[in-house]
């Protein structure tokens, strides 16, 4: 074998393999909805005067944003099993079970760091909170799904951040900018990026 | 199904064909996977990815199954064999060499 055709063979071996273990089932429409969801929340919260204070209605300020999340969550999990299944793919592939692992902690820092909040009554610092748990979590998805969910990761994580620093307001409009805007981002870029298959030629 | 190629190194005709090692290549990266899934990392056609499947089968290289989903439609999926591995590693070992003689 010449040197160049095993060169060519290790190209093909090494693309081959990161493709195949590129998560690719997050569909673009549910970021989509996902964002329209946030917006709608934010809206919806400011509307009726629920605001992360502990004194601004912080009932209607959990049921309106844990119906959203949960209807976030389920939209996104059935619409990934109909891409799946449209591309005739398991919905619970090996591959699947662990970006879902990856995801996990971040999301689990996330409910942690909200029941302290409730306990000690600083509520106000959901949002910015939020944005980090989830950002971490998008890092992890990041892990297989490429550079989309990465940037989409570090948004999160910049956002919360500067919520913290008191750069940006940690209110509804924070939800509205990172939960909406930067999954509406995400949807796009996934919706835009074209897949590519490996070129393999039959010697 | 081994062969002498023009060097003197012993080449694996079977994984030597590109689209049969893009097969095994995605194989060894995932333990296993569904045709569909297949056809998506290697951009082969289903008539190309069946019958270089069906060749890798019978060298002994993977094994195919198909399972029921969801009591209607039926799902094939394909893993390497111990064999197949082997084979896979040896052609690694084959590449490594060939690039580290190059490059002194």
């Amino acid at each position: 074998m010449h040197p160049e055709q095993a060169e060519d063979q290790v190209a093909l071996i090494r693309s081959v393999m990161e493709r195949t273990t590129r998560y690719t089932g997050l569909p673009g429409a549910a970021c989509l909805v996902a964002g329209g969801l946030a917006i709608a929340a934010a809206h919806l919260a400011t509307a009726f005067g629920a605001s992360f204070s502990p004194r601004a209605h912080p009932k209607l300020l959990a049921a309106i944003w844990g119906a959203t999340a949960l209807l976030a969550a389920i939209q996104v999990v059935v619409l990934s099993i109909l891409a799946a299944r449209k591309r005739g793919d398991p919905a619970w592939s090996a591959l699947t079970r662990r970006v879902v692992v990856a995801t996990l902690p971040g999301l689990y820092v996330g409910a942690a760091l909200t029941e302290f909040a409730r306990r000690s009554d600083r509520i106000d610092a959901l949002p910015a909170l939020w944005c980090l748990a989830y950002g971490a979590s998008l890092l992890g998805l990041g892990l297989y799904a490429g550079w989309k969910a990465n940037v989409a990761g570090l948004l999160f994580l910049a956002a919360g951040t500067l919520a913290l620093l008191g750069v940006l307001p940690g209110d509804n409009l924070l939800m509205a900018i990172a939960f909406g805007g930067i999954h509406l981002l995400l949807g796009f870029l996934i919706l835009g990026g074209r897949s590519r298959a490996v070129e393999v030629r039959n010697d | 199904m081994r062969l002498k190629s023009g060097t003197t190194e012993s080449l694996d005709k079977v994984i030597h064909e590109r689209a049969r090692l893009a097969i095994v290549s995605a194989l060894a990266a995932e333990k296993e996977l569904s045709f569909s899934e297949l056809r998506a990392v290697t951009g082969l056609t289903d008539g190309n990815l069946s019958v270089q499947l069906r060749t890798l089968e019978v060298a002994g290289y993977l094994s195919i199954h198909k399972s029921e989903e969801g009591g209607r439609k039926s799902r094939t999926g394909a893993r390497l064999t111990t064999a197949g591995r082997r084979a896979f590693a040896a052609y690694l070992a084959v590449l490594d060499k060939v690039l580290g003689r190059w490059r002194q």
